[in-house]
C-alpha cells in the first residue's frame, strides 16, 4: 500500500480487530460458552443506564418532529389525515433507531471502554488470561449479547414514545385528532419498516458493542489510556452507526424497491 | 508498508511437558531472547527453577524483571529461545494486586477455580476459605477490593494466585509498598507456602529485606542480560561488583543511577 493511503492503517487495523472479537464471540456463543447470570446483569444495567436518557430524548424528538411535521402539512397542505404517518413513517424508519443508537452509544458504549480500559491498564485483563480465563468469552460475549439485545428493545421503546408524544404536540398545535393520528400511523406503518428498524438496531448494538470491547482491550498505560480509549470508542460508534445506518436504508429502500 | 508488523517468533518454541517432572526443574527458559520495537528486552535468557526453590530476580527499574514473569505466565511471546513448563497450574500474583474490581474478595479468589477446576461449589467455597485463612484474610469474604488496604489486596492477590494449587507461583513485587511489619509477615508467607506446597516460585522484588530473608537463588539482570547469580549465600558473600551495589544500596558501581 503506497504512503499516501498511509491514514487508512489505523481504520482498517480498528475494524479488522474489531472483525476478529465479533468473530471469537460468535463462536463462544455457538460452542455454548456463554456466561448466563453475567449477560443478564449486563442486560440490566444496560436497560438501567441507557432508557433514562432514551425516553428523555425519545420525548422532545417526537415533540419537535411534530412541530416540523404537523404545521407543515396542515397549515401549508391543509393534509392532516398525513400528519401521524409521516411522523410515525419517520421516527420509525429512521429517527427511532438512529438517536437510540446515538444515547446507546454514548452512554453504554463509553461505559463499556472505560470499565475493560481500565481493567487492562490495572492488569486485570492480564490475571484473567494468566488463569485461563478467555478476556473475549468473560467480558465481550456478555456485553455484545445484552447490548445487541437491548439497543432494539430500547429502539422500540424510544420510537413508541416519540410517536405519542407527537400525537400529544400535533393535538395541540394544529388540532388533530388522536383517533385521526394514530389511523395515519397504522396505515402508513407496514411490517416491513418494523422489522427494518428492529434490524438496524440490532446492527447498530453489535457495533457499538463490539468496538467499545475493542477499544477497551486495546488500551495500554496510564489514566489516560482510559479516556482515549472511551473517546475513540464513542467517535467510532457513531459513526459506525451512520454508516450502517446508511447501509441498511439503502440496501431495503432503495436496491430492493422496484 | 505493513498492516500488522511482523514478530519473528517463528524462532520461539514453547513446550508443556507434564510427563514427568522427576529431578527436573518446572521451570526451564532457554535463551530467551525479546524486543519491544527497536529495543532489546530480554537477550540470551536462560533460567530453571525447581520445585520447592525460590528464586529472586532483582535488578534496576526497566531491566526486564517483569517482563521474564509475563513471558513464564504466557501474556508475552518471545521472539527466540527456548521455554520448557513441566505443569500447566501457574498462579501469579501482580504487583498492583489486579483484583477484579466488580467482585468481592471470596469470588476474586474462586474465579479461576470456578472457571478453571471442576471442583463443586461447596468444594470451591472450603478451597477460598482455607487460602484466605492462610493469609490472614478469612474475615473479608465479602469486601470488595477498594474497601481493603493495599497491602491487603496483595495478600488477596497471593491468595488468588494459591487458590488452584499451583505448581508454579510468580510473585511480581510483592512486598512493595507494604509497612515493614506487612512486608515481613508476606516474606514469611511466601517461604512458608513455597515450601507447603512445593512449589517453585519465582518472584521479581526491589527488596533487599526479600532477597536477605526468603530465597534460594538470586539473579541479577542488567540491560536484559543476566549480570550476575548465585545462591543466597553467595549473594551475601561475594565481592563482585553487582551483588555488593544492591548490598551496599550504592549509586556507585556497574549499574549507573
Amino acid at each position: 500500500m503506497s504512503a499516501s493511503l498511509g491514514f487508512l492503517k489505523t481504520p482498517l487495523v480498528e475494524l479488522g480487530e474489531s472483525g476478529i472479537n465479533l468473530g471469537k464471540s460468535l463462536l463462544g456463543i455457538i460452542s455454548g460458552q456463554l456466561d448466563v447470570p453475567e449477560t443478564i446483569y449486563q442486560m440490566y444495567r444496560s436497560l438501567l443506564h441507557a432508557a433514562p436518557i432514551v425516553i428523555v430524548a425519545a420525548t422532545f424528538i417526537g415533540m419537535a418532529l411534530a412541530i416540523q411535521i404537523a404545521r407543515e402539512l396542515v397549515v401549508t397542505y391543509g393534509a392532516a389525515r398525513f400528519v401521524g404517518g409521516m411522523i410515525t413513517v419517520s421516527i420509525v424508519r429512521e429517527i427511532g433507531p438512529v438517536f437510540t443508537a446515538v444515547a446507546v452509544a454514548g452512554n453504554m458504549g463509553s461505559a463499556i471502554a472505560a470499565e475493560i480500559a481500565t481493567m487492562k491498564v490495572t492488569e486485570q485483563i492480564d490475571a484473567l488470561r494468566v488463569f485461563r480465563i478467555d478476556p473475549i468469552r468473560y467480558l465481550v460475549t456478555p456485553r455484545l449479547i445484552a447490548t445487541s439485545l437491548m439497543t432494539p428493545m430500547l429502539g422500540a421503546l424510544g420510537a413508541t414514545l416519540a410517536i405519542v408524544m407527537g400525537m400529544f404536540v400535533s393535538g395541540w398545535i394544529v388540532n388533530i385528532a388522536w383517533g385521526l393520528y394514530l389511523d395515519s400511523a397504522q396505515s402508513a406503518l407496514t411490517l416491513r419498516d418494523i422489522t427494518i428498524s428492529l434490524f438496524k438496531s440490532l446492527c447498530f448494538g453489535i457495533a457499538i458493542a463490539v468496538i467499545a470491547c475493542s477499544f477497551g482491550l486495546k488500551a495500554q498505560g496510564s489514566a489516560e489510556a482510559v479516556g482515549t480509549a472511551t473517546t475513540r470508542a464513542v467517535v467510532w460508534g457513531l459513526l459506525s452507526i451512520f454508516f450502517i445506518n446508511y447501509l441498511i436504508t439503502s440496501l431495503f429502500y432503495e436496491l430492493t424497491v422496484q | 508498508m505493513h498492516f500488522f508488523p511482523h514478530r519473528p517468533q517463528d524462532a520461539y518454541h514453547f513446550h508443556l511437558d507434564t510427563s514427568s517432572r522427576e529431578g527436573l526443574p518446572l521451570l526451564d527458559m532457554r535463551h530467551i531472547r525479546l524486543q519491544f520495537g527497536q529495543k532489546h528486552v530480554l537477550e540470551d535468557f536462560s533460567l530453571k527453577v525447581s520445585q520447592k526453590e525460590i528464586v529472586a530476580i532483582i535488578g534496576p527499574s526497566g531491566s526486564g524483571k517483569s517482563t521474564i514473569l509475563k513471558v513464564v505466565a504466557g501474556l508475552l511471546a518471545p521472539d527466540s529461545g527456548t521455554m520448557t513448563l513441566r505443569s500447566e497450574k501457574i498462579g501469579m500474583a501482580f504487583q498492583f494486586s489486579a483484583l477484579l474490581t466488580s467482585l468481592n474478595v471470596f469470588d476474586n479468589v474462586a474465579l479461576p477455580l470456578r472457571k478453571q477446576s471442576r471442583l463443586s461449589e461447596s468444594d470451591i467455597q472450603q478451597r477460598v476459605q482455607n487460602t484466605l485463612t492462610m493469609v490472614g484474610l478469612k474475615e473479608n469474604l465479602d469486601t470488595m477490593p477498594n474497601e481493603l488496604s493495599g497491602g491487603m489486596q496483595k495478600r488477596v492477590g497471593i491468595a488468588r494466585a494459591l487458590a488452584i494449587e499451583p505448581d508454579i507461583i510468580l510473585y511480581d513485587e510483592p512486598s512493595s509498598g507494604l509497612d515493614p511489619m506487612t512486608a515481613a509477615k508476606l516474606e514469611a508467607d511466601i517461604r512458608r507456602i513455597c515450601k507447603q506446597v512445593g512449589a517453585a516460585t519465582l518472584l521479581v522484588t526491589h527488596s533487599m529485606e526479600t532477597v536477605e530473608n526468603i530465597v534460594d537463588r538470586v539473579l541479577i539482570l542488567h540491560k536484559g542480560h543476566i549480570a550476575w547469580q548465585g545462591n543466597r549465600k553467595e549473594f551475601l558473600s561475594t565481592d563482585n561488583p553487582y551483588p555488593l551495589q544492591f548490598r551496599t544500596r550504592s549509586t556507585e558501581g556497574p549499574i549507573s543511577i
